[in-house]
């Protein structure tokens, strides 16, 4: 089995194993999906090794963006531990 | 191989339109939390598999070999005409002109060259003192993919688990050549064993005598590098699924 095929196995299974498991749980909070999502991107990553230049350079975005949007969901828990307001729950319609 | 890169488009192409579909009709309908993460592992996978095909070599393996045999077949005629029997050194970026390559002596003295400058960007160059230091210095396919590394910071004081980390990343996960492979260092002797190497090439050649097998030439350019000193192909031992490799490094 090559590198690439592991590195896609591994995240498939990880993440598929993430919803069963949380939604098991009767976990309802989508930012630690989301989380969890990011935190094995990484893991994944890193297990792979190096890669070739432009598929490192792909990987990265990918990864910034990830970054981004945990940020994002810290900055999130911070204004609600602070006013109270969850900016997930004023997405939903 | 030109296949799999186009399954590897259309499954991410596939996979990231589809993720974002059931993300917004779970989370702004169904109101179902499971089912919008799975929407954005959708996207995630999607995003990954369509970085990976752009890795995936547009040449298939079999004319990669065959361009790779051609090439060596010449290298052979080149080394034949030359009369060169001396075993290549290798010899790290330093001590070259911005890239290791492989020098090959035009005599076989009984030690091999001692090279403390580094060497002109020539085909044919002068290494020492004496009238017989006359070598050719040629690249090697470790000589384009060590370009492709990251130069350690202290080559002098790389180890064992360094360079085995440096030719694994070359190896296994840049070229593909190889499954997985282990290096060990044991004081001027580097021992490498590869498993289940993906290039060989039929019959013995001049090249292959002189400078060794693709494989062990790229492991030893990498080598030669990641120490930052000049390398020899002791030997090379070929067995089902395995190639072990015996190298030596020159002070």
């Amino acid at each position: 089995m090559d590198s690439e095929t592991r590195l896609i196995l591994l995240m498939s299974i990880m993440f598929t194993a993430t919803v069963v498991i949380f939604s098991a749980l009767g976990e309802d909070r989508l930012d630690l999906y989301v989380s969890m999502f990011t935190l094995e991107y990484f893991v994944s990553i890193a297990l792979h090794g190096a890669f070739k230049p432009k598929v490192g350079l792909y990987m990265n975005i990918i990864g910034y963006f990830l970054l981004a949007v945990f940020s994002l969901i810290v900055v999130g828990r911070v204004i609600e531990v602070l006013y109270g307001v969850y900016i997930w729950d004023m997405l939903r319609l | 191989m030109k296949d799999l890169s186009q399954a590897y488009r259309a499954v991410g192409l596939m996979l990231i339109p589809s993720g974002i579909i059931l993300f917004t009709l779970a989370f702004f309908m169904l109101n179902s939390t499971p089912l919008s993460a799975l929407g954005i592992s959708m996207i995630i996978l999607g995003s990954v598999i369509l970085a990976l095909s752009t890795g995936i070599p547009r040449m298939s393996a079999e004319a990669a070999r065959l361009m790779v045999e051609s090439s060596i077949r010449n290298t052979s005629a080149l080394i034949e005409e030359l009369g060169l029997r001396s075993r290549a050194v290798y010899l790290p970026s330093r001590l070259t002109d911005g890239k290791p390559m492989a020098l090959i002596p035009l005599t076989s003295n009984p030690g091999h060259p001692k090279i403390d400058k580094p060497l002109p960007k020539r085909l044919i160059v002068r290494y020492g003192l004496k009238e017989e230091d006359v070598g050719v210095l040629m690249e090697t396919p470790g000589s384009i993919v060590a370009g492709m590394l990251e130069k350690p910071s202290e080559p002098s004081e790389s180890t064992a688990g360094t360079l085995e980390s440096s030719l694994s990343t070359a190896l296994v996960n840049v070229l593909g050549l190889v499954d997985s492979m282990k290096a060990s260092i044991n004081g001027e002797d580097i021992i490498v064993e590869l498993s289940n190497p993906k290039i060989t090439i039929n019959g013995k050649t001049l090249a292959s005598e002189v400078l060794g097998s693709p494989l062990a030439s790229t492991v030893a350019s990498l080598a030669a590098e990641a120490l930052d000193k000049p390398v020899i192909v002791e030997s090379e031992e070929p067995s089902k699924n395995r190639i072990l490799l015996r190298l030596r490094v020159l002070e």
